[in-house]
Parts: structure tokens; sequence; C-alpha cells
């Protein structure tokens, strides 16, 4: 009787096992229940006209760069639509991309990121979906000269976020000497005084650009001047740091700072000694865009909240956040002097026309990734 | 009743078994397979990896400049074991002499920080580090020194992390074999005559011994594979093996040579812990069995 029993128990433990590790398996798969409070969230939704289609879960999977999506947006969104947004944040185009052909189809709904490079690169692998024009009726606001690339000619794929450059920011309290370029930036006095992003395509390019060769360039010799030139940059460099580089120019560990133009503006905000350098050589200025992958669980959730962004208020309140260049004309109209006026926040159009975008080079990158670790390691 | 028999012995072993089993299985034998599998192929362009086979990928780790790094690593490494053996013995040493009540809040204090993340307790140390930091701020103001020291973004902000994170894995080691030190033994020394240095060298230090190299194999191990330490407080551009095979993965987005050098790490891992056990180390110290 007691065997029987025991027996018995044994039997019970593992079923009870197998259930808890079947439902650990199932909560994760479904990625939990609509949100509480749904009926008053479509209630909302139906007035503002952004009601979900009934099919879709009320739920959205986002890939973005940390620092450019301002919570406010996320949840004012998830107020008026009643539909919950998973964010994921990336720190590098690497880290990204990594991250998004790690994962099952479906894992992300859609990205915000690279636009002149990643609509390419994701269209050759298949992964991206036309976006759903009908549902965009804030497009007009896009400034044209935003729109029409030669890397998505109708924009069937991607509608600018925001324009981004990478700038040199200067400490003018320690750094007196007039910084025009980047071959400045190679001073032996500047030894382990720069604060640079982690983002090989931009950084690489940004070296044959100091060579005087193109931000696309693969041929052996413009590589080869570029590798020379970072090999010179490396004792120079302190920090990598693709999240948050301002912080390293406002606690005072790096004077120099090789980082995107909103993390430069926020530095000289709040620390009026800090200025904004344009190099002689043209910076490189991009795009990001906003895509839809293919394969998307929640597609129509993605494509309104594309619209929601584009919506001039809302892109208004973004630029107010993280000031990088917004190419939404109808936006930029209602910003104020202090955000159309500063030159690190609006960069201005002649700077951006001797601007280079990077565009995808195909099976050269793999040159740029070994140029990259090299670099870094 | 032969069947019922077989039953009977079947069920009590798959229920204390089958959770390890299938834990292994899923999480050690499935990922080490894959690993091992890929480290075979080529590399797809924007990461992932194509079909085929080649030794490439192996052959490619034998380069100079990823051998300085394995070696950077096993030096670092080195340096941090050294710092928690020097770290650790006294502490450990002081504390087995307490009463039992004081033992346990000693060995509570180095516990509980266990249950923060240790990134979180990470960033606390880029606050003490920094130029502006607290350290920094504190020294200059009582005018011990008129420059702030540079403690982060380089080697001693990396060694510093690494030490802080893994000297509970080197005390507890230790403090189980100090505790368990004879200290009749120490009490024949002194009676026959023996100064207090030389009953330490003879007598307390190889009878811990054992725990001196437990924790050494435990502290020196992790120290390779930590890249978030090195990522934090290195300023992402001081390179460990464990940042290596990162690397691998993400920003030079060739999988295959990551994972080549990732079988490269438990190869090296192993002969370690081979190199642990020749020169006398119990397999069983390390919490393994034989």
């Amino acid at each position: 009787m007691k065997k029987i029993l025991k027996q018995l128990f044994a039997i019970l433990m593992l079923a009870a096992m197998a259930a808890f590790t079947l439902a650990g398996c199932a909560s994760t798969g479904s990625g939990g229940a609509s949100p509480a409070g749904t009926s008053e969230g479509a209630a909302d939704a139906s007035e503002t006209g952004a009601a979900p289609a009934s099919s879709e879960e009320k739920e959205l999977n986002v890939i973005c760069w940390s620092e450019y999506l301002p919570d406010d947006v996320i949840s004012s969104f998830e107020q008026e639509t009643g539909v919950r947004i998973n964010m994921t944040t990336y720190d590098t185009p690497d880290d990204m991309l990594a991250k998004v052909k790690s994962s099952a189809e479906g894992t992300y709904d859609m990205l915000i990121g690279p636009a002149s490079t990643y609509v390419e690169i994701f269209n050759k692998l298949g992964m991206l979906q036309k976006l759903d024009k009908s549902l965009l009726t804030n497009y007009k606001n896009i400034d044209p000269s935003y729109l029409g690339k030669d890397y998505d000619p109708d924009n069937d794929y991607s509608v600018p976020y925001m324009g981004a450059g990478v700038v040199i920011a200067v400490n003018r309290s320690v750094i007196k000497d007039d910084i025009k370029s980047y071959q400045d930036l190679l001073k032996p006095a500047y030894a382990n005084q720069l604060v640079v992003i982690e983002d090989s395509r931009a950084v690489v390019g940004m070296a044959l650009m100091a060579s005087g060769y193109d931000i696309n360039d693969t041929s052996d010799a413009g590589l080869a001047a570029a590798r020379d030139y970072l090999v010179k940059l490396k004792p120079n460099i302190k920090v990598f740091d693709g999240a948050s580089p301002k912080t390293e120019m406002l606690n005072g560990e790096c004077a120099i700072g090789l980082i995107y133009n909103a993390e430069a503006a926020l530095a000289m905000e709040q620390d009026p000694d800090i200025e904004c350098v344009f190099p002689q050589e043209g910076i490189y200025f991009g795009a990001d865009g906003m895509m839809v992958f293919k394969g998307a669980k929640h597609p129509g959730n993605a494509n309104r909240f594309i619209n929601y962004i584009l919506d001039a208020e809302v892109s208004a309140s973004i630029s107010g956040v993280f000031p990088y260049t917004n190419p939404n004309k109808a936006a930029v109209a209602l910003l104020p002097d202090s955000y159309t006026k500063n030159e690190a926040k609006n960069v201005p159009s002649d700077v951006i026309a001797k601007s280079q975008p990077l565009k995808d080079i195909g099976d050269a990158s793999v040159k740029i990734d070994a140029i990259w670790s090299d670099f870094k390691g | 009743m032969k069947t019922r028999l077989k039953i009977k012995s079947i069920v009590p072993r798959l229920t204390m078994t089958g959770p390890v089993a299938g834990w292994m299985i899923l999480f050690v034998v499935i990922p080490f397979t894959y690993i091992f599998v890929i480290s075979f192929m080529n590399r797809g362009t924007y990461g992932g990896v194509e079909l085929g086979f080649t030794l490439q990928n192996y052959a490619n780790i034998f380069d100079a400049k990823y051998l300085m790094i394995f070696l950077n690593s096993i030096l670092l490494a080195a340096v941090t074991t050294a710092l928690c053996i020097l770290i650790a013995y006294p502490f450990t040493y002081f504390i087995a002499q307490k009463t039992a009540v004081t033992k346990t809040v000693f060995v509570s204090m180095v516990m509980i920080p266990f249950t923060v993340s240790s990134l979180v307790r990470i960033y606390s140390w880029i606050n003490l580090l920094r130029k502006d930091g607290i350290i920094n701020n504190l020294l200059m103001s009582l005018r011990v020194i008129d420059e702030p020291l540079q403690m982060i973004y380089n080697n001693f902000g990396v060694i510093v992390g690494m030490v802080y994170t893994l000297i509970p894995f080197m005390i507890l080691p230790l403090y189980s074999s100090i505790e368990k030190l004879d200290k009749s033994m120490l009490e024949a020394g002194n009676d026959l005559g023996a100064k207090p240095a030389r009953a330490f060298a003879t007598i307390t230090l190889p009878l811990t011994a054992p725990g001196i190299f437990a924790g050494a194999i435990m502290v020196f191990i992790p120290t390779l594979g930590y890249f978030f330490i090195t990522d934090m407080l290195g300023g992402s551009k001081i390179m460990m093996i464990g940042n290596l095979i990162r690397n691998q993965f993400v920003t030079a987005k060739n999988w295959p040579f990551g994972a080549a050098l990732s079988i490269f790490l438990i190869v090296l891992t192993l002969a370690a812990l081979w190199v642990y056990e020749r020169i006398g180390g119990d397999l069983e110290d390390l919490g393994g069995m034989r």
C-alpha cells in the first residue's frame, strides 16, 4: 500500500512538473492577454478614428534606437488606442540586425532604424512588407526632400522618422584650439579625450571622409586609408558609447565627442561650454525610417502607430525630447525658434546638402566589419 | 509481473533525474550542439550561417591579433584571481575565528549583494570611479590629490569590477576549507616551537590550499567570459575573450567564427580544470561530481 502511494506521488509530481513547464512556455508564447480596460480604449480610439482592426491583438512590438522614442508618445498612443507597445531598444545598428535576425519571424512588428542601409538589407533578406498607405493619412506632412530616395523610390517600405547626423561636440572649457575637421581629431594632445558612438558603418564612413573618400567607398585604397585614420584616432578615444554619449561629455570624462546631433544638442543645453562643429569634410547624415516587418503579427497597429508618429503635434513633441532634425514640415512649423534656429538640433540645409548618407554595400560590409573589429579590439 | 517491476523502477528514476536531464538537454546539450555545428559553417553576409563545411573558423583563431586578446584576457584573469586571493584569504581567516553569530553576519554580508542585479552594482561603480565621481571628489576635497585619478575606462576599472563581482566565489570555498582547519595541529606546532609565520607556511597554508585552488578556478574562468564588466567599466574598448565572442555575433556578424571561439573557450576551461586536478585540486570542491 505504501509503495503504491509512493508511486502515485511520484507520478503526480511528474505531471505537476510537466504542467508547470508547459504553462511557462504557453504564457511566453501568447505574450499575455489583452490589457485591462480594453473597451474604454476602444471607445477613445473610435473618437480619434484610429480604431484597431478587431482581428488583431491589441499589441505592438517595436524595435527602436535607445533614446529616440519618448515614453510619453508611447503611453499616449496606448491610451488612445488601447494597444500595448512592447519596446526593444538597441544602441548600434549591428545590435539591431543581430536581434532581428536571431529572432523568429513575427517577433518584431516594426523597426525604427537607419533607412538608407537597412531598407535595402532587409529587402534583400525578404524581411519587409509594404506600408499600408491608406492608413498613413499624415504622410503628406513629410518634407518631400526626404522622400523618394533611391533605396526606396516610392517609399513603399519606409517613411522617415527623424534625420540624424554625427557631429563633433567640443567642450570649449577644456579644448581651446580650433577643431574644424575630422583630421583635427588626430592631434596627440587629445589623448584619451574622445567619446565615440558605436556605429561601425558610420565611424568607418567618417574615417573614409576624413581621408578624402566617399562614405560608401569600398576600394582597397580607401579602406586602407580609413584603417590608417582609425589607428591614429584610437589612442585619443577614451570610451565607446552608442546609447548616451552625452553623459561622458557632461560628467567631464570626455572633452570631445563624435556623437549624434541630438546628443550634442542636449549636452549643449546643460553645459554652455559645449559647442557643436560640423567638420569641413562633410558630416554623416541619414534619415531613420519606420518599417514594418514581413510576418508581423500586428501590421495594422504598426501602420497606425507610424501614422500617429507622423502627426504634426506628436512629431513636434518627439523633437522636443530628442532634438533630432525633423523631416516632418508640419511639425517643424509648430516648433519654437529654440529648435529651428539651433544648428545642432535642426541641422542647416547647406550642411545636409554637403553630407553623405550610407548605402548598403552588400558583401563589402564584411570588410567594414573586419576594420571595425580590429579597430575596437 | 515483470513489466510491473520495470515500471516500479522506472518511475522513481524518471521523477528524480527527469527534470534535471530535461533541463540539461534543453539548456546545455542543444545549445552546445548548435554552437558546435555552426562553428564548421560559412558566415552569411548579414549574420547567420550558410550551409557548408570548413575548418577555416578554427584556423582563424590562431591569428596573432586574436592570440594577443587571449593572452591579455588570461593575464587580466590571473591578476583578478591573485587580488581575490589576497583580499579574501585574510578576511575569511578572520571571520573563521569568530563565534557562530558573527560568522553568519559576515557571510551574509558577502551574500546579500547577490540579491541585487550585478548590472546595477556595476553602474554604481561607475558613479564611484568616474572623473567627477564620489571617490575623486572626496580625495580632491581632502586635498590628497590635485588632479582627478583616472580609474575608469581602463584596465584598473575592469579589474576593480571583476574582483568586486567575483570575490564571493573566492570567499565561499576558502571559508569551508579554513573552517575545517584542525586547530590542534596549530597547537601541536606551537608546542614544538613553530613561530606563527612558520606555522602558517607549513600547516595552515597547505591545509587550506584546496580552498584556494577551488576559489581560484571559480574566479579565473568567469573572468574570461564576463563581457558586460569589460564593456561598462572598460569603455567598450578593452577586449576579453567574452567580448571577442560577443562581437563576432553582433558587430562582425561572423557567427561561425564566434561559435569556433566559444568552443575554443570551452577547451581552455577544460584545460584549466585539468591543470587544477593535476596540481591536486578536487572537482568536488567546485560543487561538481566525479
